[in-house]
């Protein structure tokens, strides 16, 4: 079956043919106009003409016949026209002939290059030694490959098995380097993976903390489990920054973040970044004196991210403790892990975060693992990353728009809960799997502010949907508020009652059974810090850095607001009888010898 | 490599040195080509001679040219601007007008115009002149001589063998150097 390139091959070729035929022709006539009328031109003299010389002969003779005078004058202008007219044909004709000798010239060279056909080689006659040669270096080739092929597996398959797989690194993930040994082996993840790239396996990693250890200290982001309610604790009343008068030490933070600190028996951890660099920062919790410092390498330098802004910053993020190991996450999506004698352990990048301001969710550590909240706008989604080596324990796609706010776990008598907030939803996920349990379409706008929790409820709330109390158990809404409600702060709960700040300098209490305001209390400045609960008292720093302290209860009573001379947007960190807090530039300790 | 191979190298140096040695002598060489007279033969164009111009009428019909290379010129300062003009009329004009029977022009090419009782000015119009001849020989005859036959030499192809002059029964036509391509009349022709 012909084809159709050979198709028009030939309908060129012929419509070549055509206009060669055509302009051949039209050549050949007008060649032939143009000598018929140059040989009529030299045949009859215009300037001689007969018929002119007869009549002019007649008129001599008979110079009174007007007729002949008329004819004379007649053939005169026949013969002038007649002449010039001729003289017009040639011109044209030149033209006429120049233009179809061009278009059968073109033509032909068209119709030439349209029947070329390139010369075909002589038939050999018998075997041809160079095509021998040919198709036994194609087999040599073709054996050479298979023995490097064979080769690169066995290599693979060694080095593989020397060094364990590369870890299931979920979608966006992947894994950097990690650095020194922590003295622990890395136990096979629930998905079957193992973990990153343990540098040890030769000691066996401690069993996660006691619910009552978690509680003495202050693991994550607005305290154990993330709701903002301290242990059992008598942390100070007043204290007074400018002069020092209650501040047991105060430490410089090298890099400007907002970050709140946390504390693990007598450490403090934060982190700090900015444009040249990401770090991680130990203090000794007595004395204030750095411990140690780790730089973070990230997947992409600071500066090349576009998104971050000012008031955000490369480190928004709270670090999240276990007690056997610290994590920290920085805007560059990258996260690290220490052990608390600042040995990197591990590091995961979940890709550079597409959000707007900044990457601000803090870390949840929960028993072995660490979750970690990234809604952005590339996908939401929630992990579960082991805390002893980063291996990815479960992921969970989320349906939702970026978000700022950090996850929380709660325990509902029947079951923990890991409870997330973010637009539109508020849901919650088992912490085993990263199953959904439960999950409302009740949330809305930017949302920072964290989940809280108390006797059932969950408390979640954003300036542009309100406040909402869902049941735990079920997802059901019980009661929303809309007055008064925090876009930055997250609300804490506790003794019947939700407490919450805004940025509008509005402390407000509302009876957690039915969202009845018991009070609202204005003071001068408005809040990013979340109020934190430390027995029957309620911390809350405001942007200046003055503390409101008041007593939990269903009226407002002031006890105190000392001022610690900086400005404060981080949440205080509260343990063992101290308040840990990070101003603009530094990090104060605040409690009593 | 021995030394003796070493001496024997032609150095990078030395090359670029020759090379652009070369190049300025080439250059030199090209821009004296340019600037020398390019030989010293003339060019050589066809020139009729109107004094030894017969009027036998081939210029009209021999030239390659259609209409031919030949026309008629006018020395204004010759001409007596008759009312009579031996060039434009008939011989035996019966009216001194510009009618076809009293013309003697087959083109009309000469355009005849009143200046003062009894002048009149002829001017040639060249796009009609054939090269006939018929009122440079009757101006001749009968006139000053004023009206006389040039090679115009922005449509002669200056051919090797000019077809006029083979034919030229006066042998009018000769080749000369192309800077002085013409013989002219009057004043024009004295200087």
């Amino acid at each position: 079956m012909p084809q159709p390139e050979q198709n028009n091959k030939a309908l060129y070729i012929r419509i070549a043919q055509g206009v060669a035929l055509v302009a051949g022709l039209f050549v050949l006539v007008v060649s032939a106009l143009i000598v018929f009328n140059h040989l009529q031109l030299k045949r009859t003299d215009p300037a001689n003409s007969p018929a002119l010389k007869r009549l002019m002969t007649e008129f001599r003779a008979q110079p009174d016949r007007p007729a002949i005078r008329e004819e004379i004058r007649a053939l005169d202008l026949l013969a002038r026209r007649a002449l010039f007219s001729s003289h017009a044909v040639v011109r044209s004709g030149a033209f006429m002939l120049l233009g179809g000798v061009i278009v059968l010239l073109c033509a032909l060279q068209a119709l030439a290059a349209l029947q070329r056909t390139a010369p075909m080689p002589p038939k050999c006659e018998g075997p041809d030694e160079a095509l021998e040669m040919n198709a036994r270096s194609r087999w040599a080739l073709a054996g050479a490959c298979v023995v490097i092929a064979a080769a690169a597996a066995y290599v693979l398959v060694l080095s593989h098995a020397e060094l364990g797989p590369l870890g299931a690194a979920g979608e966006g993930m992947r894994t950097l380097a990690p650095a020194t040994a922590a003295a622990e082996s890395a136990p096979a993840s629930a998905a079957g993976a193992a973990p990153a790239a343990p540098l040890a396996q030769s000691v066996p990693p401690a069993p996660p903390p006691p619910v009552e250890e978690v509680r003495s200290n202050w693991p994550g982001f607005r305290g154990p489990f993330g709701l903002g309610v301290a242990g059992a604790a008598d942390p100070p009343i007043t204290w007074d920054g400018a002069s020092g008068s209650g501040v047991l030490w105060k430490a410089v933070a090298p890099r400007k973040a907002y970050n709140s600190p946390i504390v693990w028996g007598d450490h403090v951890y934060f982190s700090g970044g900015d444009e040249k660099g990401l770090e991680v920062f130990c203090l000794d919790a007595s004395t204030g004196n750095l411990l140690w410092q780790r730089a973070v390498q990230p997947s992409t330098t600071p500066d090349k991210l576009q998104d971050v802004s000012d008031d955000t910053g490369y480190a928004a993020s709270t670090m999240a403790t276990d007690g056997r190991r610290v994590f920290a996450i920085f805007a560059t999506g990258d996260l690290a892990c220490f052990t608390p004698d600042g040995t990197q352990v591990w590091t995961r990048c979940f890709g550079v975060p597409a959000l707007s301001y900044g990457y601000a969710s803090s870390l949840l550590a929960y028993q072995d693992r660490v979750i970690v909240q990234f809604d952005t706008g590339d996908g939401a989604r929630l992990y579960a990353l082991a805390a002893a080596d980063g291996t990815q324990l479960w992921e969970t796609r989320r349906d939702v728009s970026p978000s700022w706010s950090s996850p929380v776990v709660i325990n509902t008598g029947a079951r923990d809960e890991i409870i997330v907030s973010a637009d539109p939803l508020l849901a919650a996920y088992s912490p085993a799997d990263g199953s959904e349990l439960w999950k409302l379409d009740c949330m809305g706008g930017e949302v920072a502010p964290s989940p809280a929790y108390d006797s059932g409820i969950v408390y979640a709330a954003n300036e542009a949907c309100g406040l909402k109390a869902v049941r735990a158990s079920d997802g059901t809404l019980a009661w929303e508020s809309s007055d008064n409600i925090p876009d930055v702060s997250s609300p804490v709960a506790a003794k019947g009652m939700v407490i919450f700040a805004s940025s509008g300098a509005v402390i407000s209490c509302l009876d957690a059974r039915d969202g009845t305001e018991l009070w609202t209390h204005e003071v001068d400045n408005g809040f990013y810090a979340s109020p934190v609960v430390a027995g029957d008292r309620v911390y809350a720093f405001d942007n200046t850095g003055v503390a409101h302290i008041f007593t939990l209860d269903r009226t407002y009573t002031e006890i105190g607001t000392p001022a610690l001379g900086e400005a404060v947007v981080t949440t205080p960190a509260i343990a063992g009888g101290r308040i840990y807090v990070r101003g603009d530039r530094h990090v104060y300790c605040i409690g009593v010898e | 490599m021995s030394d003796g191979n070493r001496k024997t190298r032609v150095s990078r140096r030395k090359l670029l040195r020759g090379g652009l040695g070369a190049a300025a002598v080439a250059a030199l060489g090209g821009v004296a080509g340019i600037l020398a007279p390019r030989g010293r033969t003339p060019r050589m164009v066809w020139q009729l001679d109107p004094l030894k111009c017969t009027q036998c009428g081939q210029c009209a019909t021999k030239c390659v040219l259609t209409p031919s290379a030949v026309k008629c010129v006018h020395a204004f300062d010759v001409c007596g601007y008759c009312e009579l003009c031996g060039g434009y009329h008939q011989p035996n004009a019966k009216n001194l007008d510009t009618a076809a029977e009293n013309r003697l022009c087959p083109t009309n090419a000469i355009v005849r115009r009143f200046v003062d009782d009894p002048y009149y000015e002829y001017t040639i119009d060249e796009s009609l002149c054939i090269g006939c001849a018929k009122c440079v020989k009757g101006c001749t005859s009968f006139g000053n001589g004023s009206l006389y036959l040039q090679v115009r030499h922005d449509r002669c192809m200056n051919c090797n063998e000019c077809a006029i002059a083979k034919a030229c029964p006066a042998n009018a036509f000769s080749r000369v150097p192309a800077e002085t391509p013409y013989i002219f009349k009057g004043e024009l022709g004295r200087k």
